[in-house]
C-alpha cells in the first residue's frame, strides 16, 4: 500500500526540485497572472521537458490553453483534465481524493461539471474536496467554500447550505480561534499565537469573503423564506459598507417581494438602471432577471396577464443573449465562453409563462408552454400538476357556474316537443357532463387536453412527490446559527451532518404539493369513473395532518361520491356530515417563528390570484347538505331526501348560494313520489317560457 | 338501440283496431315474424313508451293488444328473467295500493296507464289461462273483462325472483327517472290522430340514445379542486454570478519542498517499520515546523492502523495535529475498528488524556475492547488483553474521563466475567466504591505508569 503512495508522490512531486523548475514555475506563474499566455505556455513547456511525469505541469499547461481560448473549447478541458487525473468516480462514495496535490484538479473538474448543469456530481467532487479545507491555502479555500454553497444552494438544499456557511464562519474565518483553543493543550497554541500577525495583512480579503458568505446567507434565508433572518443579515450587509450594486438590490426586492410590499420592490427593481449585466462577460444577462422578477412581483400582485407579458419579453432577451453569442461553430461547448453554458433560463421561463397563463385562464396556451418545458424539467413534479390542471380547466374552470341559478335555469329542460294533447317537456338527463373513458381506445398517451392524459400527468406528479415519511409540520422554531456537532459518521461529508436547522417552508411546500395533486387524482379519477382509486386517492387527503378546511370538505365529498357508485350509500353518508367543515382554507399555513413583533406572513403568501369558489362556509356546508339529499335518494329515502332538500333551500341568503341542482333533486323526488302536477309547476316556475 | 321508422310503421300496423277480431294468439305470431329475436328489446321498449303515453295509443284495443304483445315477447322464457317483468309487477302493485287505499295521488308517468280491462287483461295472463285468454280477440276481452274485476293474484313468487335479480345491481343503476313527462295542453282543441301520434312517437325514439331511454339519476356536485398555489410560484431570479467560478491555476507547482520530501519519506517508512528514535524525533520536528505538513506527508485513514501498531508515538502526535480538521471523525472510527492491541490502547489512552474525545468514540472503544477479550481465544493473550483492558480502565476512571456510570453495567459484567484476574478484581472494587459513593478510592494513585509496557 505504501508503495503506491510512493510512486503516486513520484508522479506528482518526485524529488528534489532544482533550482532551475523553480524559476521557470515562478516565471510562468508571473506571466500568467499578467495575461500573457503564450509566454507562460513556453515556460510551462521549457518545464515540461524538465519533468515530464509532473502533474501540475501537465495540468497548469491545459489550464493556460483553455484561458487562451477565451475560456471556450470545454470539452477539450474536459477530456484534459480527466486524462491527467482521473475521473472522479460519482457511484463509489466512499473514495476519498488521496492527495492534497489533486485539489486544484479537481476543484477544476468540478467547476466544469457546475457549468455544465451537471449539479449532483459536482456536489460528490466538492463534499470530498472539503475534507482538506483546512491545509489549503486561503484563495482557493475561499472558492471552495464559494462553489459548494452555490451548488447546495442550486440543488435546492438550503438546510445543508446553512449548516455549511456557520461551519465555516465559525472555523475558518474567527481570528481569535477560540475553539481551537479550548480543545488542544500546550503544544498547539503557541504556533497559532506564532499566526496572528500575519492575520492582519489578509483582512482585506478576509472581509470580502465574509461579504460573499453574507450574501449567500441572504440569498438561503430568501429561500427558506426566513425574513426576519434576513433582514438580520441584511442589516449586518449594509453596516459593513457594502457597494449598492444590482446584486444587492436584487435581494433587498426579493425580500420585499416575500414580505408583500410590491410596489416597494418594484421601485427598487426600476432604480437600478446604471449597471447592466452582459450575458457575454458575466453569463447572466440584466434584462432578463428584470422582466423575470417584476413577472413574479405582479403575478402575486394578481395581475396575471402583465406577468405573462414581462415573461415573453424575458424570453426575448434570453434568446437575444443567446444569439449574442451564437458562433456558427455547431458545439455550443467549444464555441461559448465557460461561464456562458448554464445560462440559458428558457425552460424556467417558459414555465413561469404557463404557470401565469393557466391563473389567467388561458389553459390550452399553458398546455403548450407547459408540453415544451416538459421536454427538459420531466422530474419536477409541480410540472405534471400543473398539466393537469390545463385539462382540468379545459373540463370545468369553475365551481360558480353550477350556482348562478337564473343563468341555468334554462338547463333543467332539454326541450319541449309536441303540441296540444302531444305536448311533452323532455328534462335534462344531468346537469354536469361526464366523460367517463372514451371507448374509441386511442392512445391516451398523447398530449392533449383530455382528462384521461391528465390520469396520467397526475400518476406521474404522485411517483415524482418528495418522498417525506415525516411530512408533518415542525414545531420547532429555528434557532440561531448553532456549531455543527462533529458526529462518528463514516463520510466525512458535511452535508451529511445533523443540523437543527429545519427548513419549514420546504416541508410546508412539499405538503401543499401533496395535497393538490391528491385532490386532482382523485377529482379525476371520478370523472373517469375510476372510483375505487378515487376513493383511495380521497382518503389518502383525508389522511393528511392539518388539512386545509377547503380540501378537507373536497376529500369527503369525493370519498362520499365514490362510495356511492360503489354501492356504498351508507359508508358515504358517513362522510357528508356538515360539522366536516369549519373553514375554507386553500393552503397549508406556515408556523411563526416565535417573535414580537409578528409579521402576518401567512396573509401574504396564502392570498390566492382568484378566489376559489365556494367562498363561505356556508355555501359549502350547502354542497354538502345537498349531496346528502343525493345519497337519501338513491337509497330511495325519498322523505329524508326531501326533508333535507327543503333545510338547503331555507339555507339561500346573501351568504349562502345554493347550486341548480336542489331544483332538479326536488324535480325528481316529486316525479318518484307521483307528483307529476307539482313537479310541472316547478317547471313552469323556473322556465316560464314553458307555460 | 332503438326501432327504425319503417319498424315502427310495421309494429303500429300490429297495433291496428282494424285488428280487434284477430285473435291476440294470432297477433303475437304476427309480431314474431316481424320482429327477430335480437329486436326483441327495441320492440319491448318502444311498446311500454306507447302504453305509458295515453296520447300514442288512444284506443281501447290498441291498449289491449299492446298488453298481450308485451306479455308474449319473451315466449318461451320464464317470466322472471324477461327485462319487463318488473313493469308487470309494478303495476298490478300500484293496483293493490290503490285498492287497499294507500293513497298514492296522481297517476305516475313511470307506470303504465292502463285501465281496468288491460290490468284485468295482464292478471289473466299472468296467472293461469294464459292460452285461453290468448286465444280470445281483443273485441272479447274488452267486452268480457271490461266490467269485471278478475282476482288478485299472487306475486309473491316473481317478486322475489326479481328482488334476488335487483339485489346485484348498484343502487345508483336503479333509481333513475324517465326525463319525458306529459304536458297535456287543453286549451287547443285537438283532434286525436293517427299520424300525428306516429309522428310523436317516431321523435320520442328517434336518436342514439333516444328521448325515451334517457333517464335522469339523483346527480352528485362534483366541486373542482382549486388550482395549485405555491409559496415560490415563479422562481425569482438573483444574481448569482457564474463568472466568477473559473479555472483556477495551480500555484503550488513546483514549490519547493525539500523537508516535506523528507518528512514523507520518513513516514512512508513508519508504515512498514519501527523507526528510530532519532528518525522519530525529526518527523515530529517537521510536524510541529508547519502544521500543515500533516496532510501532505501520504497518511489516509486506511494506513492509521500500520502506523498504530509501528509507531504509537507518531501515530499519537499526527492524530493530535489532525484533530481539528473533519477527516478526523474518519480516523477515529478506523481507530475503533482496528484490532485491539496494546499499541492501539495507548494511542487512545494518550489521546484522551491530551484532548477532549467525543465519549461516544471512547464509550464504543471501550465495547470493543471488551468484546474483543470476551472473543479471543489464546487463553494467555486473552489474559493479557484482560489485564490491559482493566488498567486502561482505571485509569480512564481516575482520571475522570469517562462517566462510569453510563457503562457502568457493561464494565460490572466484564469484571465478573474476568474476576480470576487480579486487575479485573480490583477494577471491580473500584466500580463498587464509586458506586457506594465513596470518592476516596478516586484519589488512588493513578496507574498511568503500567501503561508504558513497550
Amino acid at each position: 500500500m505504501s508503495e503506491t503512495s510512493e510512486t503516486q508522490n513520484k508522479d506528482i512531486g518526485p524529488g528534489v526540485i532544482t533550482e532551475q523548475e523553480r524559476e521557470l514555475a515562478q516565471n510562468a506563474l508571473s506571466e500568467f497572472q499578467k495575461g500573457a499566455y503564450s509566454n507562460c505556455l513556453s515556460y510551462l513547456n521549457k518545464l515540461e521537458t524538465l519533468r515530464p511525469k509532473d502533474l501540475k505541469v501537465m495540468h497548469n499547461k491545459v489550464v493556460v490553453e483553455c484561458y487562451k481560448n477565451d475560456l471556450k473549447k470545454t470539452e477539450l478541458l474536459r477530456k484534459s483534465l480527466n486524462a491527467i487525473c482521473g475521473q472522479m468516480s460519482t457511484i463509489d462514495s466512499t473514495e476519498t481524493i488521496d492527495d492534497i496535490e489533486k485539489c486544484v484538479m479537481r476543484y477544476n473538474q468540478a467547476i466544469l461539471l457546475y457549468h455544465t448543469k451537471h449539479y449532483n456530481a459536482s456536489l460528490q467532487i466538492m463534499n470530498r474536496l472539503f475534507a482538506f479545507i483546512e491545509p489549503m491555502e486561503e484563495s482557493l479555500a475561499h472558492k471552495v467554500c464559494l462553489l459548494l454553497i452555490e451548488l447546495h444552494i442550486v440543488t435546492e438544499q438550503p438546510d445543508a447550505a446553512l449548516s455549511l456557511i456557520n461551519y465555516i464562519e465559525s472555523q475558518l474565518i474567527s481570528t481569535d480561534n477560540s475553539k481551537i483553543s479550548s480543545v488542544d493543550k500546550e503544544g498547539i497554541i503557541k504556533s497559532m499565537k506564532e499566526q496572528k500577525e500575519p492575520k492582519k495583512e489578509v483582512d482585506v480579503v478576509t472581509d470580502a469573503f465574509k461579504l460573499k458568505l453574507l450574501k449567500c446567507k441572504a440569498r438561503i434565508y430568501l429561500m427558506m423564506h426566513q425574513l426576519k433572518l434576513c433582514k438580520r443579515e441584511w442589516k449586518i450587509l449594509v453596516s459593513m459598507g457594502t457597494p449598492v450594486n444590482i446584486s444587492t438590490v436584487f435581494l433587498k426586492a426579493n425580500l420585499e417581494y416575500l414580505r408583500g410590499n410590491y410596489k416597494k420592490a418594484i421601485k427598487l427593481l426600476n432604480s437600478v438602471t446604471s449597471e447592466n449585466l452582459d450575458f457575454k462577460t458575466c453569463g447572466e444577462s440584466s434584462a432578463v432577471l428584470y422582466y423575470n422578477n417584476m413577472a413574479c412581483l405582479h403575478l402575486a400582485m394578481g395581475k396575471p396577464n402583465l406577468a405573462c407579458f414581462y415573461l415573453r419579453k424575458a424570453l426575448h432577451e434570453n434568446k437575444c443573449a443567446l444569439e449574442s453569442i451564437q458562433v456558427k461553430d455547431n458545439d455550443p461547448l467549444s464555441s461559448r465562453p465557460l461561464y456562458t453554458l448554464g445560462g440559458n433560463k428558457h425552460y424556467e421561463l417558459m414555465y413561469s409563462l404557463g404557470v401565469s397563463l393557466l391563473h389567467a385562464g388561458q389553459a390550452s396556451v399553458a398546455f403548450d408552454c407547459f408540453m415544451e418545458v416538459a421536454q427538459k424539467l420531466h422530474n419536477n413534479p409541480k410540472l405534471w400538476l400543473r398539466i393537469a390542471e390545463c385539462c382540468i380547466y379545459c373540463h370545468k374552470p369553475t365551481n360558480e357556474v353550477d350556482f348562478n341559478i337564473p343563468k341555468r335555469r334554462k338547463d333543467l329542460v332539454q326541450k319541449v316537443v309536441g303540441s296540444g294533447i302531444y305536448r311533452k317537456i323532455i328534462l335534462a338527463s344531468s346537469l354536469s357532463k361526464d366523460i367517463k373513458y372514451h371507448s374509441e381506445g386511442f392512445p391516451f398517451a398523447i398530449p392533449q387536453l383530455t382528462l384521461e392524459f391528465a390520469s396520467l400527468c397526475l400518476k406521474n406528479a404522485l411517483f415524482l412527490l418528495p418522498n417525506n415519511n415525516e411530512i408533518n409540520i415542525p414545531i420547532t422554531t429555528i434557532a440561531g446559527p448553532q456549531t455543527v456537532p462533529l458526529s462518528l459518521t463514516a463520510g466525512h461529508n458535511l452535508s451529511a451532518q445533523h443540523s437543527t436547522l429545519i427548513s419549514q417552508t420546504t416541508t410546508v411546500e412539499a405538503l401543499n404539493l401533496k395535497i393538490s395533486v391528491l385532490a386532482a387524482s382523485a377529482y379525476v379519477c371520478l370523472c373517469l369513473g375510476d372510483y375505487v382509486i378515487a376513493l383511495e386517492h380521497a382518503k389518502s387527503l383525508l389522511n393528511i395532518n392539518k388539512l386545509p378546511g377547503a380540501y378537507r370538505m373536497l376529500g369527503n365529498l369525493y370519498a362520499a361520491e365514490s362510495l356511492i357508485f360503489m354501492d356504498k350509500i351508507s359508508e358515504a353518508i358517513e362522510y357528508l356530515k356538515p360539522e366536516n367543515i369549519q373553514d375554507l382554507n386553500t393552503s397549508v399555513l406556515i408556523p411563526e417563528t416565535q417573535d414580537k413583533d409578528k409579521e402576518k406572513l401567512d396573509e401574504v403568501i396564502s392570498k390566492p390570484i382568484k378566489m376559489w369558489y365556494p367562498t363561505t362556509v356556508p355555501t359549502g356546508i350547502a354542497v354538502l347538505r345537498y349531496n346528502l339529499a343525493v345519497a337519501y335518494a338513491i337509497r330511495g329515502e325519498l322523505d329524508k331526501s326531501g326533508e333535507t332538500l327543503r333545510q338547503v333551500w331555507m339555507s339561500k341568503s346573501p351568504d349562502c348560494d345554493i347550486p341548480i341542482h336542489v331544483i332538479m333533486l326536488a324535480l325528481y323526488i316529486e316525479l318518484q313520489l307521483g307528483h307529476a302536477d307539482i313537479s310541472k309547476s316547478i317547471i313552469k316556475q323556473h322556465c316560464p317560457q314553458y307555460r | 338501440m332503438t326501432l327504425t321508422p319503417k319498424d315502427l310503421t310495421k309494429l303500429l300496423d300490429i297495433l291496428e283496431e282494424e285488428n280487434l277480431d284477430t285473435s291476440l294468439e294470432n297477433l303475437c305470431n304476427q309480431l314474431h315474424q316481424t320482429f327477430s329475436k335480437e329486436d326483441r328489446f327495441k320492440v319491448g321498449m318502444t311498446l311500454v313508451l306507447l302504453l305509458q303515453h295515453i296520447d300514442l295509443l288512444p284506443k281501447n284495443v290498441q291498449r289491449v293488444i299492446a298488453v298481450a304483445l308485451l306479455f308474449d315477447l319473451y315466449r318461451g322464457e320464464t317470466l322472471a328473467s324477461t327485462p319487463f317483468a318488473p313493469i308487470f309487477v309494478q303495476v298490478l302493485k300500484s293496483q293493490e295500493d290503490t285498492n287497499n287505499g294507500v293513497s298514492k295521488a296522481n297517476f305516475s308517468e313511470q307506470i303504465l296507464v292502463l285501465l281496468e280491462c288491460e290490468k284485468n287483461l295482464l292478471i289473466s295472463l299472468l296467472g293461469y289461462n294464459q292460452k285461453d285468454i290468448l286465444k280470445k280477440t281483443p273485441r272479447q276481452i274488452v267486452d268480457e273483462l271490461y266490467f269485471i274485476s278478475a282476482p288478485p293474484i299472487d306475486l309473491s313468487n316473481l317478486q322475489v325472483q326479481l328482488a334476488e335479480r335487483h339485489s346485484e345491481l348498484p343502487s345508483i343503476a336503479k333509481c333513475g327517472n324517465s326525463v319525458i313527462l306529459s304536458d297535456m295542453d287543453h286549451s287547443k282543441v285537438t283532434e286525436i290522430d293517427k299520424n300525428a301520434s306516429k309522428s310523436m312517437t317516431e321523435v320520442l325514439i328517434a336518436n342514439d340514445p333516444p328521448l325515451c331511454s334517457q333517464s335522469y339519476q339523483p346527480e352528485f356536485l362534483r366541486l373542482v379542486p382549486p388550482l395549485y398555489r405555491s409559496v415560490d410560484e415563479l422562481p425569482w431570479f438573483n444574481v448569482t454570478e457564474p463568472s466568477q467560478f473559473t479555472i483556477e491555476y495551480d500555484t503550488n507547482m513546483c514549490v519547493s519542498n525539500c523537508a516535506g520530501a523528507e518528512a514523507r519519506r520518513l513516514m512512508g517508512k513508519a508504515f512498514k517499520s519501527v523507526l528510530t528514535l532519532q528518525q522519530q524525533q525529526h518527523l515530529v520536528n517537521e510536524l510541529d515546523r508547519d502544521p500543515k505538513l500533516v496532510y501532505h506527508i501520504g497518511l489516509t485513514p486506511g494506513k492509521l492502523p500500520d502506523l498504530v501498531e509501528n509507531n504509537p508515538l507518531i501515530a499519537i502526535e499526527v492524530l493530535l495535529k489532525l484533530m481539528q480538521s473533519s477527516q478526523i471523525t474518519e480516523y477515529f472510527s478506523v481507530l475503533v475498528n482496528m484490532e485491539m492491541s496494546l499499541h492501539s490502547m495507548e494511542v487512545v489512552n494518550r489521546l484522551t488524556t491530551t484532548v477532549d474525545l467525543p465519549t461516544e468514540f471512547v464509550h464504543l472503544y471501550i465495547s470493543n475492547c471488551i468484546s474483543t477479550c470476551e472473543t479471543i481465544k489464546d487463553r494467555y493473550m486473552q489474559n493479557r488483553l484482560v489485564r490491559l483492558v482493566c488498567v486502561f480502565l482505571q485509569s480512564l476512571i481516575r482520571n475522570k474521563i469517562i462517566n462510569v456510570k453510563e457503562l457502568f453495567i457493561e464494565v460490572q459484567a466484564f469484571c465478573i466475567e474476568f474476576s480470576r484476574i487480579r486487575e479485573a478484581a480490583a477494577l471491580f472494587r473500584l466500580l463498587k466504591q464509586l458506586e457506594s459513593g465513596d470518592i476516596g478510592g478516586l484519589n488512588a494513585p493513578s496507574t498511568n505508569n503500567k501503561l508504558d509496557m513497550c
